[in-house]
């Protein structure tokens, strides 16, 4: 590629080029501003030839032909360094221009970056980069260092009505006016100079002006004189086609003024004149010059002797102390010289000439430490081997050589370094180096901020442009870029820049990015007024949690104020404040099922269902088929959710605020549609769609919206604080028959912008996500409902209930039960979860008082069961249906049996008082949960009474297990009249104190006695189970009316308590139930007294009181005995009394042993069971150990001791019992000696006879068995 | 002004992820060393066998520390990676690896 077509060449041709020092009058510029052009604007188009074809013989001989030329003009006083000040408004103008004329596409959607991608290098940036850089690289022109702005011409304009013209033009030249670089000796003062005449047609014919020319000529010679003629055009204004001046003019005023009386005659003259200037004039004076220094350079500088001495020279001269820029350089010093020749052979096209001569004087300058014609002489170098196209290495060194120098300046080398990095950018864009090319657009950039914001967004489009893109490189420096023209004010410049970021970072998960990004846009956006744009971008940074508070008040702040100003509402879909969290979503909502408080759908549905089987009729009894019933009432929507008109569908949804500051949110409610029943197509059409949101779908919601006249919704509002989460109720209650789908919910953010939520969209991806498992319920139906036509609902409520409890409490409540509906309901039915905490009482209970109803009253009638059918369900009478405003109340029994948490649960099965609705029955559900805290621990255990038959010693241990309760025990009743308890002590002497208080125990022995008969006393037992005795607990001063065991709170509650064992009501032949009655003392008020409303119940059953065998003796005789024995022997005589407590005959052997080995064996037994302290399991060893002496004593009889007593009668005897009878067997035995002797050497063996109805499964009662003898002593003293 | 310091740390992360890519095709090292710069801020990468590239942002220059710092997070981050429950590419949110990566850092950086 020829260097000179590239940009950077066609740059270099255009700015490298001889400049011409324009000096004119006053007269002059007003003739040409009658064009609305100045002077040097009238020539400039004429100054750029294309196709000069000038032969140019410079150092070598060899001649070539110079095509492309240009002057530049330049009136003296613009030769100089501009103005900084200056020249920084120009930039700052230049880029607000090139804003303004931008504004076409700021409010389109940012593009795709894969479109971007694919888009041409010249859509990429911006044109009007091209302009900024040229502005800014002529902020550095007519520096002293650089030849090349050194004007090379100088011509001089005076207006032919200029009085004494040729004396203008002395004055022009002599004027102080003059450029410092001609004054201060840094160029040669003497350059070529031409004298130019200006006369104007409209002033009247040209023979005057001929008449100055021709004075002119012979003044100033010949050659350097000129006539030009303008504003030939008479009266009449020329329209340009393609305005020639057009291009020249920046801040273009309307371009037809341009050059209106320039006829082209004027046209002509001025091309003539300038192809002249240049061709004969000023190309020969260079070409001249040019061989004229290289001739003086050659002589001085080349060759081997003037290298030597040069060098010896310039180290001589190193002690001189320098300023930073090194020594000062007049026109005639070599080095100036060098300069000028490189640079005029530049502009001649000679390249190499120039390059030789950039060699030669960048050491010397170099060596000098002339740092800044260094880094020029450098640049300078660079570009000549970018336009001689070789060694691009060696270009590029040169160029970053010049770049870092002119940085190492400091301040002074800024501007110089910045257009030197221009020059390597496009230097290295043209070889496709974009990545360099961004790195040094990145170092360009100064602390001045709008100049780094161009430099930064030309960066990133050299990132964007590198092979491959460097996208992230690209966003980054876009946002750099934006950040800075926003500090500058310039917001379309910002938009641009960030919208192009927007591209990038779509999507990104970098939060702290996407925050950045899209705030800022929105700003910007902001302060343009386009509130739409600024509102969509600022929605993506509200949910903005990473960030501090700070921000986050913020940003919310920056919302807030677009909204304000927009002055609308907005309603947005996907609104991110607050956040909702879809899988708290929960329905209640009513079909055949209702329940009474809003807790009640905790419970599990499974457990409602076990609790329902026994309630519910399994086959409805009016209908006969199944089938058509079920298709009858609900074609095509099982699986659908049913509702009824007229009741409300409760939504519960969290809202969570995810900032650290409060939001505010009011007018939450639902979006719902109801339709009629037929057009199913269309709901399932739109629930298909549910997962694409788009504007269609807006609007489709939107009508959703406006259309609530079938159904009524209710409205929240709350507020949120930082990071808090909210639960939010809220309802829908359709009011006609049809569809009603829950669409999705909307709320209002601070008051201004609407959000919208749709259930539909996330609850299929997610149960797609879930998998299959739930596929059999479509989503759609989840929130669908078929709207039945209002039923009768039965709402109920059980009065006082507490919430907490002591074990055992007792109370008496009401079930409350209404219905507000016209129709009546009917064949109510009950169950509980829990019989043994709530029993359901008579309706005469209704109006009792409590405790004292307990209480025992004179004419006992007979308790009646309530009708409880099977499973515990409790039929309501028949003829009772519930209606209006009367509410039916039916008394409830509550006992606090167990203690822990209890969730009771009651449902109340009704139907329909008309058979025509839709459902036939329904369900009241309640639920409520308990807390049941411990009171009393009661523990029974019985003994037998030793030596009384029938008789048992029962040891209560009571404990007070609460934390703070004192409690009074009252009264201990058993149950089943066929026993009697009595107590063992009187009450006063163990227990004066009467009340238990926290964590005290306490234990109290009582004798319990069995008063069973017969067979034949069994029929009134089940008759009458509950009957029993009691004890009264209290002293008698304080002493009530007994609370009567039998009736029926206590009694009902016994029974679901013996249930809950596993007993039934007739098995009790061995054990005994006791129910212990106490009550807690008012703590506050006076001790001592019980407080009257609470009673306490607890119940212990099946206490047994047997000992393993159903068998129990007494051995009845006299203990002590005088007897002479020097008379004889005595013969003592004993009763043994044996009862059968089993139901079943036995047959009973008693066996009398041989009283030697016995009293062998009571020896050893002493030894071993000694009295006092002793060791628990050493006499338990000891006894088994006794056990398997005794077993082998019986059979080694030892023959030839004699024993103290001997057992008289037969050593057998057989009898047989009836069951619960006594029997009496007489025993008698004869002793020989004085002494205490212990009869308990004699085994009973009994058998019961099996009897099959009273072989009950699970319990085994032993068939045979047999027991050792009691001990039983006796104390024989030989009387005197 | 912490604030802009967090969002300029994201930017000058995610732009290095430019030079990443050109980078980790080019050695077999998983240790790229520091990779791009950004006034006087460092970034430094590791880049582990599957591509998971760990980034680190400093000022201060300690190329073996950072080395040892990188190879101590990589075995941490395949400790993660064997968690079953755990998704590639997903947010790392167990508290273990956060103090033990904070662990790390005050060891060798």
């Amino acid at each position: 590629m020829d260097p000179a077509k590239t940009s950077l060449g066609k740059m270099l041709l255009e700015e490298i080029t001889p400049v011409v020092m324009v000096l004119r009058t006053p007269l002059v510029e007003e003739s040409c501003l009658k064009n609305s052009l100045s002077f040097i604007e009238m020539l400039n188009p004429f100054c750029d030839f294309n196709n000069i074809d000038v032969p140019v013989r410079t150092s070598s001989d060899q001649p070539y032909r110079l095509q492309k030329f240009k002057l530049r003009l330049f009136y003296e006083s613009d030769i100089k360094q501009p103005d900084i000040v200056v020249a920084k408004e120009r930039l700052k103008q230049v880029i607000t221009e090139a804003g303004e004329k931008d504004r076409s596409d700021l409010s389109t959607d940012p593009l795709d970056i894969s479109n971007v991608l694919a888009s041409s290098k010249s859509e990429i940036s911006p044109s009007w980069f091209e302009i900024f850089n040229k502005e800014l690289v002529r902020t550095v022109s007519f520096s002293e260092h650089e030849a090349f702005d050194h004007p090379v011409a100088c011509v001089s304009v005076v207006s032919s009505k200029d009085e004494q013209p040729i004396n203008k033009f002395v004055d022009l030249f002599n004027t102080n006016k003059l450029p410092s670089l001609l004054n201060d000796g840094a160029m040669d003062p003497k350059i070529l100079k031409h004298y130019v005449l200006v006369h104007d047609n409209k002033d009247g014919p040209s023979e005057k002006a001929t008449k100055i020319l021709t004075e002119m000529k012979n003044t100033f010679g010949f050659n350097g004189c000129h006539l030009l003629c303008i504003n030939s055009s008479q009266d009449e204004q020329i329209e340009h086609q393609d305005n020639p001046w057009a291009p020249y003019k920046f801040d273009s005023s309307p371009s037809q003024d341009l050059g209106r009386y320039l006829n082209i005659d004027d046209f002509n003259e001025i091309k003539d004149l300038i192809q002249e200037l240049s061709s004969k004039h000023i190309i020969p004076y260079m070409e001249q010059k040019v061989r004229v220094l290289n001739q003086q350079i050659s002589a001085t500088r080349k060759g081997f002797r003037n290298q030597i001495k040069n060098l010896w020279w310039r180290k001589g001269k190193e002690d001189t102390p320098d300023s930073s820029n090194g020594p000062m350089y007049t026109y005639s010093s070599v080095e100036s010289q060098i300069r000028v020749l490189g640079d005029y052979a530049f502009m001649l096209g000679d390249y190499e000439l120039a390059l030789s001569n950039y060699r030669l004087i960048s050491t010397d300058y170099k060596i000098d430490k002339a740092w800044k014609r260094y880094a020029g002489v450098q640049e300078m170098m660079g570009l000549t081997y970018f336009m001689l196209d070789q060694s691009r290495k060696e270009a590029d060194n040169c160029m970053e050589n010049a770049f870092n120098t002119y940085l190492k300046l400091g301040s002074s080398g800024r501007q110089n370094a910045t257009r030197c990095g221009l020059w390597w950018i496009e230097m290295l864009k043209m070889k496709d180096q974009f990545k360099e090319a961004a790195t040094v657009y990145f170092r360009i950039c100064s602390e001045e901020l709008l100049h780094s914001a161009v430099m930064l967004e030309q960066a990133s489009y050299c990132y964007l442009l590198s092979q491959p893109p460097m996208l992230h490189k690209y966003g980054f420096h876009l946002v750099l870029s934006g950040d800075r023209y926003k500090k500058c004010d310039q917001i379309k410049h910002a938009i641009r820049t960030y919208r192009n970021a927007v591209s990038v970072y779509k999507g990104t998960p970098w939060s702290y990015i996407k925050d950045h990004v899209h705030f800022h846009i929105g700003q910007c956006y902001g302060f343009l007024g386009m509130y739409d744009v600024a509102f969509t971008h600022m929605l993506e940074v509200l949910a903005c949690s990473h960030q501090s508070k700070a921000t986050q008040e913020l940003f919310l702040r920056e919302f807030l104020q677009i909204v304000q100003k927009a002055g609308k509402t907005f309603e947005v879909l996907r609104l991110q404040l607050p956040v909702i969290n879809i899988s708290s979503l929960k329905v209640d909502f009513e079909d055949h099922r209702t329940y009474a408080l809003p807790g009640s759908t905790s419970v599990k549905e499974s457990v409602w269902r076990s609790l329902e089987e026994d309630v519910i009729p399994s086959l409805p009894t009016v209908r006969t088929n199944w089938l058509e019933l079920q298709s009858k009432l609900l074609p095509k929507y099982k699986e659908s959710n049913i509702c009824v008109a007229g009741e409300a569908i409760k939504i519960a949804i969290e809202f969570k605020n995810p900032l650290e500051i409060p939001i505010s949110i009011s007018s939450v409610s639902l979006i719902c549609e109801l339709s009629a029943t037929s057009d199913e197509t269309n709901s399932d059409a739109s629930c298909s769609t549910a997962g694409i949101w788009n504007n269609e779908e807006h609007e489709n919601l939107r009508e959703i919206i406006s259309d609530t006249s079938s159904f009524s919704l209710s409205e929240v509002n709350i507020s949120l604080g930082g990071g808090e989460a909210n639960l939010v109720q809220l309802t829908v209650t359709p009011k006609v028959e049809g569809i009603l789908k829950i669409v999705g919910v909307r709320w209002k953010l601070s008051g201004s912008v609407v959000g919208f939520y749709s259930f539909g969209s996330n609850y299929v991806k997610k149960k797609i996500a879930k998998g299959r498992r739930k596929a059999k319920q479509s989503p759609g139906n989840y929130l669908k409902f078929i709207v039945i036509q209002s039923l009768p609902k039965l709402e109920g409520f059980i009065h006082a209930l507490p919430e907490k409890a002591y074990a055992g409490h007792l109370q008496h409540l009401v079930l409350e039960l209404r219905n507000r509906s016209e129709v009546s309901v009917k064949n109510l039915k009950m169950k509980t979860s829990h019989p043994r905490f709530l029993n359901i009482g008579k309706q005469e209970d209704l109006n009792l008082e409590f405790p004292a109803c307990l209480e025992k009253k004179t004419n006992v009638s007979l308790p009646a069961n309530p009708k409880i059918a099977s499973h515990g369900v409790f039929l309501f009478p028949e003829d009772l249906s519930v209606q209006g405003e009367n509410p039916l109340l039916w008394p409830l029994w509550f006992r606090a049996a167990v203690p822990g948490n209890i969730s009771l649960q009651v449902v109340i099965y009704y139907e329909m008082g008309d058979l025509s609705s839709a459902m036939r029955y329904r369900i009241l559900r309640m639920h409520y949960n308990l807390q049941v805290l411990p009171s009393l621990d009661v523990s029974f255990k019985i003994s037998p009474y030793p030596s009384r038959l029938q008789e048992f010693l029962v040891h209560m241990e009571v404990v007070n297990k609460t934390n703070s309760e004192s409690i009074q025990v009252n009264q201990l009743s058993t149950i089943g009249s066929h026993w009697e308890i009595s107590l063992l002590q009187p009450m006063d002497t163990i227990f004066p104190s009467q009340s238990l208080i926290a964590g005290q125990a306490f234990s109290c022995f009582f004798v319990l006695k069995s008063c069973r008969k017969s067979l034949s006393t069994e029929e009134s037992t089940s008759l009458f189970p509950h009957i029993g005795s009691n004890v009264s607990l209290v002293p008698d001063g304080s002493k009530g009316v007994p609370f009567d065991t039998s009736k029926s709170p206590l009694a009902g509650f016994h029974d679901y308590e013996r249930l809950q064992h596993g007993i039934s009501n007739q098995e009790a032949e061995n054990a005994v139930d006791f129910i212990l009655i106490s009550r807690p003392l008012k703590s506050n008020s006076q001790p001592g007294v019980a407080d009257a409303h609470h009673v306490f119940s607890h119940h212990a059953c099946h206490c047994s009181t047997a000992s393993t065998s159903p068998i129990t003796w007494v051995v009845d005789g006299p203990r002590t005995r005088y007897h002479d024995f020097s008379s004889s022997f005595c013969e003592i005589n004993f009763r043994m009394t044996i009862y059968n407590s089993s139901n079943a005959l036995a047959s009973i052997i008693l066996k009398t042993l041989d009283s030697t080995s016995i009293s062998d064996q009571l020896s050893d037994e002493a030894s071993g069971n000694q009295v006092g302290w002793h060791d628990v399991s050493l006499a338990k060893d000891s006894k088994i150990e006794s056990d398997a002496l005794r077993n082998h004593v019986r059979k080694s009889l030892l023959p030839e001791s004699v024993s103290p007593f001997i057992w008289s009668g037969s050593s057998s005897t057989g009898v047989q019992i009836k069951p619960l009878s006594t029997t009496e067997i007489p025993l008698q035995i004869c002793v020989f000696s004085p002494g205490t002797y212990d009869l308990s050497n004699y085994v009973l063996n009994w058998n019961l006879e099996p009897v099959n109805d009273h072989e009950n499964v699970g319990e085994r009662i032993q068939s045979s068995g047999t027991s050792l003898g009691y001990p039983y002593y006796l104390t024989v003293l030989p009387s005197d | 002004q912490r604030e802009d310091a967090a969002q300029m740390h994201q930017f000058i992360l995610h732009a290095a992820l430019d030079i990443v890519q050109d980078l980790a095709w080019t050695t077999s090292a998983m240790y790229l060393k520091a990779i791009d710069r950004f006034n006087d801020l460092v970034v430094s990468v590791y880049v582990t066998a599957g591509h998971t590239r760990l980034m680190l942002l400093h000022d201060s220059r300690n190329d073996d520390g950072i080395k040892s710092f990188f190879q101590e997070v990589h075995e941490l981050y395949i400790k993660i990676l064997l968690n079953p429950l755990y998704l590639p590419g997903s947010r790392i949110a167990s508290s273990h690896f956060d103090t033990k990566v904070r662990a790390l850092a005050r060891k060798y950086l």
